[in-house]
């Protein structure tokens, strides 16, 4: 269609106001003399309007969907609050007492152990040779924090899983093996005499990562958490498979047990399994982030 | 003075509620995609407190709960109008427009509703006599007729355009190939109700172009 003024341009400004006060006035006196411009107007205001019904429609249709949803569930008023809190706190203690007392009840007992050939045991909790580069600094003697690390310490034991033995059994067995022994001992919860049979096994013996990882579960047994973080830290640096890999997730639980969740080398190692969705301790990791703080 | 008012007013709503939007923000995503209109008119209903001062106001005033919902609804889209329409001149918070139009709207409800003295401090607009009321219903009764014949996409096109929607814009919100098609489609759409309008007598003789109406 020919336009046959410059108001055609300017009859949507018209309609919302837009125009300055000068040209809204003068649009206004053209409109009695103009009878296609005031026709043009009347087409627009309807167009308008049919446009708004539909925005208005959407919006009732919109709140609608919104009235229907389910109240949201009002936050717990003050009273209530500090009455959460305290049964919380009460819960805590009550899962530190239990989560102590389990660890002074008998274990399970472990699958009978064949004996295997004797070797050197290494006399470290952490032999010497094991890889040295990221392990976690040694935290045995710092007083655990009281409420944090009590938190943390049940969460690593919560989430602890006894390894299955059968795969720390060498080829051979024999009265003088250094594993047999420690398995024996491991079942008589004797775990300082587990550490004690594998002391022997040198870095050059075959059995050698199978006498750390072993050593490395006794020291966490025995609340040696330290020294069992820096035994898993070398199982997992030493990229022998299949040990490396089980030491990823054991580590973890070690330092979070020792107090060394807030630490760098705590956050590298679990971003590392983190960012391996087929990592065997994935969801552990997952697990464990989940309830660290943001 | 109206300015450092609402940045005060704004100030103190954030430390309340620190998830609270700036009416800077809730402007611009009225004036924003369908999404964030979406998310907008969301947050007004959920968590900004005016539905629930709406709803209270409408109880106090002798309606009820439902009646309070209603209001705050249409409340809401005479607003987003305004919003839309550059008619918000910025003079008080956005919290304060909108319950003033709220509160004239309910005023103005109830005087349909039930005639009784009118307190001083609303205005007394002239367009809710009677006779605007009737011509107010022909005009929706036009317009509802109007949309049964544009046909779903039609009405979805004007709606966006009237929207402001980009050409991009309406062509990802109709799933067309590209915005020249949008641009296309936009024109038909126009030109359609141009042709369904001057093409029902009743209709132009409403709208007063009956002089022209066959030039």
């Amino acid at each position: 269609m020919e336009n046959k003024s410059p108001f055609y341009d300017q009859i949507e400004a018209f309609l919302t106001g837009r125009l300055t006060p000068a040209e809204q006035d003068a649009m206004r006196k053209a409109l009695p003399d103009d009878p296609e411009l005031a026709r043009e107007v009347e087409l627009r205001r309807l167009e308008f309007d049919v446009s708004e019904s539909l925005i208005a429609e959407n919006i009732r249709q919109q709140m609608q969907r919104l009235r229907s949803e389910p109240p949201p569930e009002k936050p717990p008023e003050k009273k209530n609050l500090v009455a959460l809190i305290l049964i919380a706190a009460v819960l805590l203690i009550t899962a530190i007492g239990v989560y102590r007392r389990q660890q002074r009840a008998p274990e399970p007992p472990p699958a009978p152990a064949p004996a295997t050939s004797p070797t050197n045991p290494a006399t470290d909790p952490v032999p010497a040779a094991a890889p040295q580069a990221t392990h976690p600094p040694a935290r045995d003697n710092k007083p655990a924090p009281a409420g944090q690390q009590n938190r943390y310490l049940a969460l690593a034991a919560e989430l602890y899983q006894n390894p299955v033995f059968e795969t720390l059994r060498g080829p051979a067995s024999g009265a003088a093996d250094p594993l047999e022994t420690a398995l024996a001992a491991w079942q008589k919860q004797d775990y300082a005499a587990v550490v004690t049979a594998l002391q022997p096994v040198a870095a050059t013996d075959p059995q050698y990562w199978r006498a750390m990882t072993f050593t490395a579960h006794a020291q966490f047994k025995l609340k040696r958490f330290g020294q069992a973080a820096r035994g898993f830290a070398a199982i997992a640096d030493g990229k022998i498979q299949p040990w490396a890999e089980d030491a990823d997730g054991y580590v973890l639980l070690a330092m979070l047990a020792d107090g060394q969740s807030d630490t760098a080398a705590f956050r590298a190692r679990l971003e590392k399994v983190l960012a391996d969705p087929g990592h065997p301790w994935f969801d552990l990791a997952g697990k464990i982030q989940s309830r660290l703080p943001k | 003075m109206g300015t450092s008012r609402s940045v005060a007013e704004q100030t103190h709503r954030t430390l309340k509620n620190p998830g609270a939007r700036t009416d800077e923000q809730i402007i611009q995503a009225l004036l924003g995609s369908i999404p964030q209109r979406e998310e907008v008119f969301a947050y007004l209903y959920r968590s900004s407190g005016w539905r629930e001062w709406v709803v209270q106001h409408v109880c106090l005033e002798g309606g009820d709960e439902p009646a309070g919902a209603d209001v705050f609804q249409e409340t809401l889209i005479l607003f987003d109008r305004n919003i839309r329409e550059g008619r918000f001149r910025e003079d008080s918070s956005l919290q304060t427009y909108f319950l003033g139009i709220a509160k004239q709207y309910w005023f103005n409800r109830r005087r349909s509703i039930r005639p009784q003295s009118l307190p001083l401090e609303y205005e007394r607009p002239d367009h809710h006599h009677p006779e605007h009321i009737t011509l107010q219903n022909e005009r929706q009764h036009m317009i509802n007729q109007i949309l049964q014949a544009m046909g779903e996409h039609c009405k979805k096109v004007l709606e966006l355009y009237k929207l402001s929607m980009t050409n991009e814009e309406i062509a990802r919100e109709l799933g067309l190939s590209s915005p020249e098609m949008a641009k296309k489609y936009t024109y038909r759409c126009r030109e359609k109700f141009r042709a369904f309008v001057l093409g029902r007598k009743d209709i132009v003789e409403h709208l007063d172009i009956r002089s022209y109406y066959g030039k």
